[in-house]
């Protein structure tokens, strides 16, 4: 018989309120908890395995790869093709095994989940080891999350042979605090069959770069250019950045114990107007308008399928030939192999040639309780034995090696100019680079969608980067 | 005289309490576990999240805080992206739920019918909202490509304008709705359809035997008897859709120029991007704060109607 008395009533009351209480907690914490989102939770923007700025909602959900061990090793830097993931990861492992007698365990991440789960749950002392990239490692030191690792680094066989610009990446205040395993510098990629019909050089400048443009526009049937405008898009912050370190060293130089901004608001302008302005929003654009708030989803492989004359790009997408977002494997391979070519991006007046430099550092968790063990997984992945092997299942990764006893995997002519472009990149400054970003993102797109005027972009942008000057 | 009334109530309310605790001691024990797991994974987070709204904190030096009592929901109000999303996230719930709600109900009613196939096309209906959110969202996204994407290589057929939607200014705050809509109507649907067919069909036969017609008997039979699960998934839908994430994350980053920057993304830029912890745990309680008084007044007009 049920109980309706008036405790039996405050009761259910009480449970139905926890209930409820519950229910809105869990219904908060899952966001959209209508429907399984398969598992592993949706992976976010990340820096790119490809040195692009993402992996949306690529395969590498987290949590995919490796053998169970007792050291543990995040890396977002895997080849996306699951077999070539699995040989990686077996190479990576048997290296550390037959250097430490341990097992390795990896996992793979997007670059968006190995840095927020490493900046919130690192200090846990998990993992021991991690990948990532340039602007990561400066988050981590910051945070206090990595060790230096000179003197274990230096005791390393093959030290020496690091190419010196990119142990100077990996490096803070005379403190060396990750190894490098793959590198590029951004470079103008463009179709030379195109420029060859039309009767013209590469561009050098943004004039002649913009002129060719309006030439190619004009007279082919293909769109001159596209670069990357989304919204929190890295790879569109890394395009700006290229054009910058042609006007400056760095963004930012050290002052006493400060940051100082080093560009002027003019020349931030002058980059807004040749590199976004007159490309996207101006009455004779390059870029087709309708592709506005694209990343390099777009960019990549528009270009592969031959629909774009020129892109800046890094050397990753010379081995981008099949997947659902190539048209036709056999034409993508034409392009890249027969028709494209590369040089130095060009740059706007008062610049010179000078580029974004990737590289991509393997760092010990100064939290972790293992922290020898955690130096050998660095170690093991950075090892130029383990780069020359799998270079094989990631051959654009290897295109600019960042070790002297690692093979170029360059094989064509046309794209030997790489080469020389990442000898003119720049290494990114030891700041916290997160602000920087949430500034350029809004007046660049502004720029771009035609609502402000560029040099007045340049202006605001100058007086948001000064105002963050005391934060970095 | 009024002491004395106090101390009774206080010793009624022990008493209760004495109670409470006694006579079913064994059905508390079995859901102890169940609590002490929401405690640590729900209750322990959002308390250090509301604590630490009232600090200064940053992601990359968690140890260092600092009280600044309410100067981070100060900051709030004069924060133009903080308005913006605000707004834009309650109109995105707003236009989004009652959509949902309305095209639900609606292919509820064709499901509820015995007609050749409808199992088929029951599980069917089901696609949309089983689907990952990352899949959604790329498929969405190559719908919309400029060029080869479906919706528009139809546009182009009927000599429409065509663009890549997700970077129309105007096009992209319309377009995320859409996704929502699209995702959850079927959920609506099957959860209103159980509803529709819990009621006996001896209801409707009176009602046609006083002669109510078809939408009258929708009005008086129908309505008021789904309006229990109907208020569940409305209550739901709104915390789901006010605090979306990666729908809008995904697809546009909160762009082109913020228009379809909401609080959730917002919070995530402030919090990982600026590494602001403190004002982004403000920001997510200011969100808590409303779904809560939502989710009361909900509930009570509910009860009252």
């Amino acid at each position: 018989m049920p109980d309706s008395s008036p405790d039996s009533f405050r009761r259910r009351k009480f449970v139905q309120s926890l209930g409820l209480g519950a229910g809105i907690a869990l219904a908060g914490c899952s966001g959209d908890g209508d429907g399984g989102d398969g598992g592993g939770g949706d992976s976010l923007e990340g820096d790119g395995g490809d040195g692009g700025d993402s992996l949306e909602g690529t395969d590498t959900d987290g949590g995919n790869g490796g053998s169970g061990g007792d050291v543990l090793h995040w890396d977002a830097g895997l080849p996306s093709d699951e077999q070539d993931r699995e040989n990686t990861i077996a190479e990576i492992s048997s290296m550390f095994e037959e250097r430490t007698g341990e097992t390795l365990q990896i996992t793979d991440f997007t670059y968006e989940d190995a840095r927020s789960g490493f900046l919130t749950g690192g200090r846990s002392g998990d993992p021991d080891s991690i990948e990532g990239v340039l602007s990561h490692l400066t988050e981590y030191i910051e945070a206090d999350l990595i060790e230096p690792i000179g003197d274990k680094a230096e005791a390393l066989e093959w030290f020496d042979g690091y190419v010196e610009s990119t142990i100077d990446a990996m490096s803070y205040q005379g403190e060396l605090y990750a190894l490098p395993y793959t590198g590029n510098g951004r470079g103008l990629i463009y179709r030379h069959d195109v420029l060859d019909e039309l009767g013209q050089d590469p561009p050098e400048t943004a004039d002649e770069f913009l002129e060719i443009g309006r030439l190619i526009k004009t007279e082919m049937d293909i769109t001159p250019f596209h670069n990357c405008t989304k919204d929190g898009g890295v790879r569109g912050f890394q395009e700006w950045m290229s054009h910058v370190y042609q006007h400056t060293d760095n963004l930012y130089v050290q002052e006493g114990d400060g940051w100082s901004l080093d560009i002027d608001a003019e020349t931030l302008g002058l980059i807004f107007d040749k590199f976004y302005y007159q490309v996207w929003a101006s009455e004779e654009p390059i870029a087709d308008p309708d592709q506005r708030g694209t990343g390099w989803q777009v960019n990549d492989p528009e270009y592969i399928n031959g629909n774009l004359a020129m892109i800046e790009c890094g050397p990753w997408i010379r081995s981008w030939t099949s997947g659902p977002e190539i048209d036709d494997s056999d034409a993508a391979v034409a392009v890249l192999d027969e028709q494209s070519a590369v040089d130095h991006l060009p740059y706007a007046e008062g610049g010179q040639r000078g580029t974004y430099l990737e590289v991509k550092p393997v760092m010990v968790n100064a939290h972790s309780d293992q922290t020898d063990l955690g130096f050998e997984a660095v170690a093991s992945r950075t090892s130029p034995d383990v780069m020359n092997t799998i270079q094989e299942w990631e051959p654009g990764e290897y295109i600019t090696p960042v070790h002297e006893d690692v093979e170029s995997t360059l094989d064509n002519e046309n794209w030997m100019p790489f080469t020389d472009v990442f000898e003119t990149g720049r290494a990114l400054a030891k700041i916290s680079w997160g602000p920087v970003r949430q500034e350029f993102y809004p007046l660049m797109q502004e720029v771009v969608y035609g609502e402000t005027d560029p040099y007045e972009a340049g202006e605001s942008l100058h007086s948001n980067l000064q105002d963050l000057e005391g934060d970095l | 005289m009024a002491t004395n009334t106090s101390q009774s109530r206080t010793a009624r309310y022990g008493e209760e309490f004495k109670s409470f605790l006694s006579e079913t001691w064994l059905g508390y024990a079995l859901i102890l576990p169940a609590v002490i797991l929401l405690a640590a994974i729900i209750f322990y987070p959002t308390l250090r999240g509301v604590q630490m709204a009232f600090l200064e904190v940053s992601l990359l030096q968690p140890g260092q805080e600092e009280l600044v009592g309410l100067e981070n929901f100060a900051e709030m109000v004069n924060d133009a992206v903080f308005r913006t999303a605000l707004w834009q996230t309650v109109l995105l719930t707003a236009l989004a739920v009652s959509i949902q709600y309305l095209l639900g109900m609606a292919l509820a009613l064709v499901l509820k019918e015995k007609l050749p196939g409808m199992r088929i096309f029951r599980s069917l209906s089901m696609v949309s909202w089983v689907l990952p959110i990352i899949v959604m969202v790329i498929l969405f996204r190559f719908m919309v490509q400029n060029g080869f994407g479906p919706a528009n290589i139809v546009l182009d057929a009927l000599g429409l304008e065509t663009t890549y939607w997700f970077g129309d200014p105007e096009m992209a705050f319309p377009l995320i709705v859409l996704m929502h809509v699209w995702r959850n109507v079927p959920f609506y649907a099957i959860a209103l359809m159980a509803a529709m067919n819990s009621i006996p069909e001896t209801q409707y036969e009176a009602a046609r035997l006083d002669g109510a017609g078809a939408l009258q008997r929708f009005r008086h039979v129908t309505l008021p008897q789904i309006s229990y699960v109907s208020m569940i998934m409305i209550v739901l839908h709104v915390i789901f859709t006010f605090n979306n994430f990666e729908i809008v994350y995904l697809s546009t980053g909160g762009g082109p120029l913020g228009n379809t920057e909401v609080l959730a993304t917002y919070v995530y830029k402030t919090a990982f991007e600026t590494y602001a912890l403190g004002y982004a745990a403000s920001m997510g309680v200011v969100m808590l704060v409303l779904m809560l008084v939502f989710t009361t007044v909900y509930v009570k007009l509910e009860d009252m109607d």
